[in-house]
């Protein structure tokens, strides 16, 4: 069930008018909650509902022992099942056909062929982000940051809870878990703004959905010419963007419609002026993620502070996909971070880091975005090859002829791209405001509404589904 | 990312369950919700009420029903088709023709564009339910077979139209088991169907796509001056009819049974405009962009046919023939001066065309290179004239099955 279509109007009408009329009390209201959102977990596979729920019970009772034992031992025991039980479930149904396929190859390049069948699996939606979360759980009840919770349908439905399920953004459970604890009614304010944030992150998926086939034109085999392929390369910029925030600005407008927080999963990235930045300011819930639970865990920045960039981010990239473009595009964003900190390191450049003159900070702020483009080609390309063509077409290395149509493109991509930003910077700044003011709030609701219904293509999923 | 969030910060922050938030609060965001739905879908469908969209096809299915009942007398043919069926065949004259030889016929154009056989397929599943349930019969039906609407292009074109046409074409009962195997899909059809007038999202926003039907190219000069003419032409004719109406309307009309222009009522002038009109489509700078849009979109010349369009045209076959007393498959005239087939292709060609009459029993005409039929009696590359072609064909057509409807 995906948030752009009709069958999750429907779906979400009825839970909205159940949960605010009917279900009044905290413990029918969690009840619903969970059925309601396996519900639309079962909208994709209902087959893969068993695991989410194994998941949870693993890490609801493993998150219990760790609290009850005193034994650092047996504490660290505990510990590894759950991180053994989500990352096992993982690289099961993740990982396993990409790792056989590398072994494949690369027994290939040693001349000896393999014919091993694939296994195929499906992946379950939303897999790569209820592990992590349940995951986060036991690491801070282990860290003792937080206690075990008493309440296991509790815990199950902070993991289920429909509203981020399948693309996050990852709820930490100290975050998620006080809220079902106390179960929040709807409220005006809550409401409006959640339907401002709904509509503006449906909008951005149309715009997103709209720039596919400027992408899929470039990357999708044949040769393009040099504005072709950054027409493309700034469309995915902003198809990912939009596909990915949006889906993420809908989910959290959603759950403010019930009443609940869900924490802001990007600040305005492309604004960004240096690859750490960008990672403070993108997928925000995965990138403190990897902070809090593997960098710091690592050694953070007191030991072999490059190493630990390195196998965060090359980690990172993994967990987007099984595939050695991701690994690339993980390893590039460990490179550039490491990069700018060792040029930060340099006494006589540190003055760039620290300057506010606006030629410093456009620069500061354009190779970080060439830098993010660059990434990006990796990240889309099928295969190494493509991303070859395009970024060679990208700096004028391709002898290919653009088609009349292709400037006006640019221009328009750019403009989507622009216009993204400048919706998210409007609400970031002004929300407030605009919700305040009936005036304009309901015609802007209205607008963006309108244009929605006319050209969102409730057909076309998140890109992000499938990692 | 706020490490944490405490019970009392949650507290202050959240009217919870224990301060009991009003009533009206709810209400009105239910409210909220439900009245912003109805306000789009309403501009919407103001908006989209004058698209007439899929009006030709509704309307086709709908006479259906009323197709028998209304001549229980008359020997009843249906030419069902595409878009050049639309054009090629024109109901009052097939009727006149019979009328002159003391024959009550009366005859019906089926014809309809942009439908592949996987989306006329559920027409001709709806004809056959409509008169196996009246239990009535066509007296003679002819099902016209388009080449180029059966290849793996066109396959690939009608995926953008996909949920549309089944949204509009399909039985609320089909929609309804649709819903029940896959919800998403069926809603989204249901939504087509009941709140966007029949229009997908898919093709509005097709409009915008780098390979989508807008063309901003700048036009070829000679290009421009033919399509010039064209339009001149046009409104020439136009201007010669007393009350401004516009024949060339895509509306399936129950009084002209799907014909298009009745001739027999234009005067002289609008005659000689019309004629005039039509003569300006003949030409090479209209007729060369024409014949490469049909071999991008249709591969019109190379005709690598998709399996499962053939298969829903022979299920299209199975099903008129069910609720005809004859019927046969025809191939309709080709412009022979632009659309030329390899020996390779016409051979493609002839073996489906066998493989059809022996799947389904029923005879295949072939009528594409027609003695009568010349290339001046085509307005591009595939369709017929609307002014001497469509005579011509509907003569030959009405000669053709003389024979058989005088039985």
């Amino acid at each position: 069930m995906l948030f752009n279509t009709p069958l999750f109007f429907l779906f979400f009408s009825c839970f909205f008018f159940l949960y605010s009329f009917v279900f009044l009390k905290r413990y029918p209201r969690l009840l619903l909650i969970l059925v309601g959102s396996l519900i639309f977990y079962a909208g994709w596979n209902f087959r893969f509902i068993p695991l989410l729920v194994f998941s949870g019970i693993v890490d609801y009772f493993v998150a219990n022992g760790i609290q009850n034992e005193s034994d650092n031992k047996r504490r660290k025991l505990y510990l590894a099942i759950s991180i053994a039980t989500n990352l096992g479930i993982l690289a099961i149904f993740k990982y396993t056909d990409f790792a056989m396929q590398s072994v494949v190859d690369l027994m290939g390049l040693f001349g000896y062929e393999a014919s091993w069948t694939m296994l195929n699996f499906v992946l379950p939606v939303g897999i790569s982000f209820y592990t992590f979360q349940s995951m986060s759980y036991t690491i801070d009840v282990y860290r003792r940051d937080m206690q075990a919770r008493k309440g296991l349908l509790t815990f199950i439905s902070a993991l289920a809870f429909f509203p981020q399920l399948v693309a996050g953004p990852i709820l930490r459970a100290r975050y998620i878990l006080p809220q079902l604890e106390l179960m929040p009614s709807p409220t005006w304010s809550g409401a409006k703004h959640g339907a401002l944030l709904f509509t503006v992150g449906l909008f951005k998926k149309t715009v997103a959905d709209l720039l596919a086939a400027n992408v899929d034109y470039a990357f999708d085999g044949a040769g393009v010419s040099m504005i072709e392929a950054w027409t493309g390369v700034l469309a995915f910029a902003a198809q990912i963007y939009g596909d990915f925030s949006g889906y993420t600005d809908m989910a959290i407008g959603t759950g403010m419609i019930l009443g609940f927080k869900i924490p802001l999963n990007f600040r305005l990235p492309y604004f960004a002026s240096s690859p750490a930045d960008f990672w403070r300011r993108w997928h925000i819930s995965l990138s403190s993620w990897l902070r809090d639970y593997l960098y710091i865990s690592l050694g953070g920045n007191r030991n072999h502070r490059y190493r630990n960039i390195m196998i965060t981010m090359l980690l990172g990239g993994l967990w987007h996909g099984a595939a050695w473009t991701f690994v690339v595009w993980g390893f590039f964003h460990g490179l550039i971070i490491i990069a700018t900190h060792f040029l930060g390191s340099i006494k006589s450049l540190q003055w760039i880091g620290e300057s506010q003159a606006i030629f410093i900070r456009f620069f500061k702020w354009a190779v970080t975005f060439y830098l993010v483009l660059i990434g990006w080609v990796f990240f889309r390309a099928q295969e190494f090859s493509d991303a070859t063509n395009v970024l060679l077409s990208m700096h004028g290395m391709a002898d290919v002829e653009a088609v009349a149509t292709a400037l006006l493109t640019f221009w328009l991509t750019v403009a989507a791209l622009a216009v993204m930003h400048l919706i998210d910077w409007v609400v970031i700044r002004f929300s407030k405001g605009i919700e305040n003011r009936i005036w304009l709030f309901w015609p802007l609701i209205f607008v963006f509404q309108f244009i929605c219904f006319m050209f969102g293509v409730p057909s076309n999923a998140f890109i992000y589904f499938q990692f | 990312m706020p490490s944490s969030i405490s019970s009392s910060e949650f507290e202050n922050q959240y009217q919870t369950l224990d301060s009991n938030s009003e009533l009206k609060v709810r209400f009105k965001t239910l409210l909220g919700g439900l009245f912003m739905f109805a306000l789009v879908v309403g501009l919407y469908k103001f908006i989209a009420s004058n698209i007439p969209m899929n009006a030709r096809v509704l309307e086709m299915m709908d006479y259906v029903p009323t197709l028998v009942a209304e001549n229980p007398q008359r020997k009843k043919v249906m030419v069902f088709g595409t878009s050049m069926v639309q054009a090629g065949f024109e109901p009052d004259q097939f009727d006149a023709y019979f009328e002159s030889r003391g024959q009550d016929i009366v005859s019906y154009n089926y014809g309809v564009g942009n439908l592949n056989p996987e989306f006329q397929q559920y027409v001709t599943a709806h004809i056959r339910r409509e008169l196996e349930a009246s239990g009535e019969m066509l007296d003679l039906s002819l099902l016209e077979f388009n080449p180029f609407q059966t290849t793996k292009s066109r396959n690939v074109l009608g995926a953008i139209t996909r949920d549309q046409n089944e949204a509009v074409l399909l039985s609320l009962n089909e929609l309804w088991e649709i819903t029940l195997q896959n919800p998403d899909r069926g809603f989204r059809l249901l939504n087509i169907r009941f709140f966007r007038e029949g229009i997908s999202a898919e093709l509005l926003s097709s409009i915008f796509t780098i390979n989508g039907p807008v063309n901003f190219d700048a036009p070829d000069p000679e290009y421009a001056a033919a399509e010039e003419r064209r339009n001149e032409m046009r409104r020439a004719f136009l201007n010669t009819l007393p009350d401004g109406s516009n024949p060339f309307g895509g509306i399936w009309s129950i009084d002209r049974r799907g014909g298009r222009l009745n001739k027999s009522q234009l005067s002289e002038e609008s005659l000689d405009a019309l004629y005039d009109y039509a003569e300006s489509f003949v030409h090479p700078a209209l007729m060369e962009p024409d014949l490469q849009r049909r071999v991008r979109q249709g591969d019109i010349l190379g005709l690598d046919f998709e399996e499962r369009l053939v298969q829903a045209f022979i299920n299209m076959v199975n099903d008129l023939n069910a609720v005809s007393e004859h019927m046969e498959v025809v191939l309709l005239p080709r412009n022979t001066d632009w659309v030329v087939y390899t020996p390779e292709v016409q051979e493609k060609l002839d073996a489906l065309m066998e493989r059809v009459t022996r799947e389904t029993g029923v005879a295949v005409r072939d009528m594409q290179n027609h003695p009568q039929i010349t290339p001046e009696m085509f307005v591009d590359t595939t369709h017929l004239s609307f002014a001497l072609g469509i005579d011509t064909y509907t003569r030959v057509l009405a000669e053709t099955y003389a024979d058989v409807l005088s039985e």
